[in-house]
C-alpha cells in the first residue's frame, strides 16, 4: 500500500502531464475500483469497460483534484457515476443468467466453506436461491439506491465515507439504506426462511 | 439542571405553544406549508444553538428578537407565496392589462426585499451577540442546514411518489 | 417506539452507526415486539448474503494489457496538450505510433513554457476578476458597514425555493412536517431513559408570549391533537 506523501507526490506529477506518474497511481487502485464497478454492474467485460473509463476521466480531471477528500474517495466518486449512467441505460437481464453459471462453477465447496458451515441439502438450496434473488433484487434498485448499498455493504464504507464519494448528506445515505432494506427484504420475503 | 436540557426544554416549549396556538385559533391543525415552516423553524433554532454551542445569557438575548423576526417573516413569506399564485393565474389571461402585470411584480419584489432586510437585520443584531468563532459556527451550520432541508424534502417527495 | 422508527434504527445498527442511548432504546423495543425481531433477523440474513459477493480478479496479463490500453487511450485523448511520457523502452514506441507525426516534429520542452504562460494568464485573469468584484462591492460603502450575510447564503432564499416546490405537493409538505416533528421529539426527548421529560420550573418571558407550562410529559408531545 502506497503512502499518503509517496501518493501526493505521484498526484502532483500527475497533475503536471506524468503519464507513468498517474498510471502508478492505476496499478494501485485498479483492482479496488474493478471490484466496485463489478459490484454494481454485474458483469465483468461492462465492469472492466468502467474501470478503464474511469481512470480515463480521472486523468483528465486531475487538474481539478483538490485534494479535499482522499484521491481513492475521488476516485469512486468518478466510477459510481460512471456506473449508474451505465445503469440508468444499459440494465439488462443477461447479468442475471451469467451469475447462476458463475455460482455453480464455484462449487458447493467453497459456498459451504463461507457459509461457515455443513447445513443440510435443503438450506443449501434456500441460501443459494435467496443469493441469487438477491443479486437480482439489488440490479433492480434504483440506481442510487444500488450504488449506496453496494459502497457501504459491500465496500464496507461508514455512511460519512459513502456519503463523500455519493455527494450527498449522511443522513441521506441513511435513509438510503433504510429504504433500500425494506425494499430488498419486500423482494427476498419468499426466500427467507426465519426459524 | 443541564443548561442543554433548559435550552431544549424552552425550545420544545416554543414549538407546543406555535402548534396550540394555530390549533386553537383555526381549530384545525395548520397546512401543509405551514407547518414545515414552523417546525423548520423549531429545529432550526434547536440545531443553532448546539451548534453554536449558546450560553444561557445568549439565548436569553437572542430568542426574543428570534422569534419576533420569525413571526414577521414567516408573515412575509405567506404573502409572497400568496402573491405568486395569484400571478401564477392572472399570467394565461390574456385580458389582463400590463398596469396589473407592473403592481403585482413591483408587489413581489417589495415582499423579497422586506424579506431579506429582515432577515439581515435579524443576523446583524445576532452577529452583536456571538463571538467570533460562534459566527464562523453560524455561516457554516446555515449552508449545512440549507443544504439538508432540500434533501429532506427530496426525500418527502420521494415517499409520496411511492406510496401512489 | 413505532415500529416503522425501529426498523429504521436496525439498519443503521447493521452499517454500525447507532449510538448506544439508541441501541438501548431499539432493545427494549425488540423485546416486546416480535415482528421488529424477524425484521431484523431478515437483514441479518440479507446483509449476510450481501457480503458474499463474488470477488472478480484478472491474472497479472490481464492487467498488463489493460493498463496498456490505458496508457494508449491517456495520451490519444489529449491532442494539442503534450503530456509528459517517462515510459519503460518498449511502450514509449507503441505510444509515439499511436500518437503519429504531428508530435513527433515537436522541440523538447517547449510545452513547459506554454504550459508555465497559460497558467500565469489564468491567475492574472483570477485576479482581475477578484479584484473587480471587490471593488464592485466594496466601492460606495462605507467603511464601518459590513457585508450582508444574505449576499453570502440565505436561509430565506433557501426556505423560498423549497415553499415553491411544497405549494404543488401538499403530500409532501405533510411527509416533510412529520418528518421534521419527528426528528424534533427524537433530538429533544433525550432527556431520560424512558424517554419521559424531567419536571421544569422555567420562568421565560419575552414581549411577546407568557410563561412556559412547569410540566411537560411525553405524553402530550405523542398526542395527535399536539402534532
Amino acid at each position: 500500500m502506497m503512502k499518503a506523501d509517496e501518493e501526493r507526490e505521484l498526484i502532483e506529477r500527475a497533475r503536471r502531464g506524468e503519464v507513468e506518474a498517474f498510471m502508478q497511481l492505476v496499478r494501485e487502485y485498479e483492482h479496488r475500483i474493478l471490484q466496485l464497478t463489478y459490484n454494481l454492474t454485474r458483469n465483468r467485460e461492462d465492469a472492466a469497460d468502467l474501470t478503464q473509463e474511469t481512470f480515463l476521466q480521472a486523468f483528465r480531471a486531475i487538474k481539478d483534484f483538490k485534494g479535499n477528500s482522499s484521491f481513492l474517495t475521488w476516485l469512486h466518486r468518478i466510477a459510481v457515476n460512471l456506473s449508474l449512467n451505465f445503469l440508468k441505460k444499459h440494465r439488462h437481464a443477461s447479468n442475471y443468467l451469467e451469475d447462476i453459471d458463475g455460482l455453480e462453477e464455484k462449487g458447493r465447496g467453497a459456498e459451504l466453506a463461507e457459509a461457515g458451515g455443513i447445513p443440510s441439502v435443503e438450506d443449501s438450496w434456500l441460501s443459494q436461491e435467496l443469493r441469487t434473488n438477491l443479486e437480482k433484487a439489488l440490479e433492480e434498485l434504483p440506481p442510487a439506491f444500488q450504488a449506496t448499498f453496494s459502497l457501504v455493504v459491500q465496500e464496507g464504507m461508514s455512511h460519512k465515507q459513502a456519503a463523500e464519494v455519493l455527494g450527498c448528506s449522511e443522513n441521506t445515505v441513511s435513509w438510503r439504506m433504510h429504504e433500500a432494506r425494506k425494499m430488498l427484504k419486500k423482494k427476498l420475503q419468499p426466500f427467507l426462511s426465519i426459524e | 439542571m443541564k443548561k442543554s436540557s433548559v435550552i431544549y426544554f424552552s425550545i420544545i416549549t416554543i414549538f407546543l405553544l406555535v402548534s396550540f396556538s394555530e390549533i386553537y385559533a383555526q381549530g384545525h391543525p395548520p397546512r401543509g406549508n405551514k407547518r414545515v415552516r414552523e417546525n423548520m423553524f423549531v429545529l432550526r433554532t434547536l440545531r443553532m444553538t448546539q451548534a453554536l454551542d449558546l450560553t444561557e445569557a445568549q439565548t436569553a438575548a437572542i430568542f426574543p428578537e428570534l422569534n419576533r423576526a420569525e413571526k414577521e417573516k414567516a408573515q412575509l413569506q405567506a404573502d409572497l407565496a400568496r402573491e405568486i399564485r395569484e400571478l401564477r393565474q392572472l399570467i394565461n389571461n390574456k385580458k389582463v392589462e400590463d398596469r396589473e402585470f407592473e403592481d403585482r411584480v413591483a408587489k413581489i419584489a417589495d415582499l423579497r426585499e422586506k424579506i431579506r432586510s429582515r432577515e439581515s437585520e435579524f443576523e446583524k443584531f445576532l452577529f452583536t451577540q456571538l463571538t467570533s468563532a460562534q459566527k464562523a459556527r453560524y455561516i457554516i451550520f446555515n449552508i449545512d442546514f440549507n443544504r439538508g432541508m432540500m434533501e429532506r424534502m427530496g426525500r418527502a417527495r420521494l415517499a409520496g411518489k411511492e406510496n401512489k | 417506539m413505532k415500529c416503522e422508527r425501529a426498523q429504521k434504527l436496525i439498519s443503521d445498527r447493521l452499517d454500525g452507526k447507532l449510538s448506544s442511548w439508541r441501541q438501548k432504546r431499539l432493545d427494549r423495543h425488540l423485546t416486546t415486539c416480535e415482528v421488529c425481531r424477524d425484521y431484523l433477523l431478515s437483514q441479518e440474513i440479507i446483509q449476510r448474503e450481501a457480503l458474499k459477493t463474488e470477488k472478480v480478479d484478472y491474472p497479472p496479463e490481464w492487467w498488463r494489457q489493460f493498463e496498456q490500453a490505458l496508457q494508449a487511450k491517456i495520451i490519444q485523448s489529449t491532442p494539442g496538450e503534450e503530456v509528459i511520457s517517462v515510459l519503460p523502452a518498449g511502450i514509449s514506441a507503441d505510444i509515439s505510433d499511436i500518437k503519429g507525426d504531428k508530435n513527433s516534429n515537436k522541440k523538447g520542452r517547449s510545452w513547459a513554457f506554454k504550459t508555465h504562460a497559460r497558467q500565469a494568464a489564468s491567475l492574472l485573469v483570477v485576479v482581475v476578476v477578484a479584484a473587480t468584484l471587490f471593488l464592485i462591492i466594496y466601492i460606495g460603502r462605507s467603511k464601518n458597514e459590513e457585508l450582508p450575510l444574505p449576499l453570502i447564503l440565505s436561509y430565506e432564499d433557501s426556505y423560498f425555493n423549497l415553499s415553491q416546490i411544497l405549494a404543488e405537493d401538499e403530500e409532501a409538505a405533510s411527509n416533510l412536517a412529520r418528518s421534521l416533528e419527528e426528528t424534533i421529539i427524537e433530538e429533544t426527548l433525550l432527556a431520560g431513559p424512558e424517554g419521559t421529560f424531567i419536571d421544569i420550573d422555567y420562568d421565560f418571558k419575552t414581549d411577546n408570549y407568557e410563561m412556559v407550562p412547569e410540566i411537560l410529559q411525553f405524553e402530550n408531545l405523542n398526542s395527535e391533537e399536539g402534532l
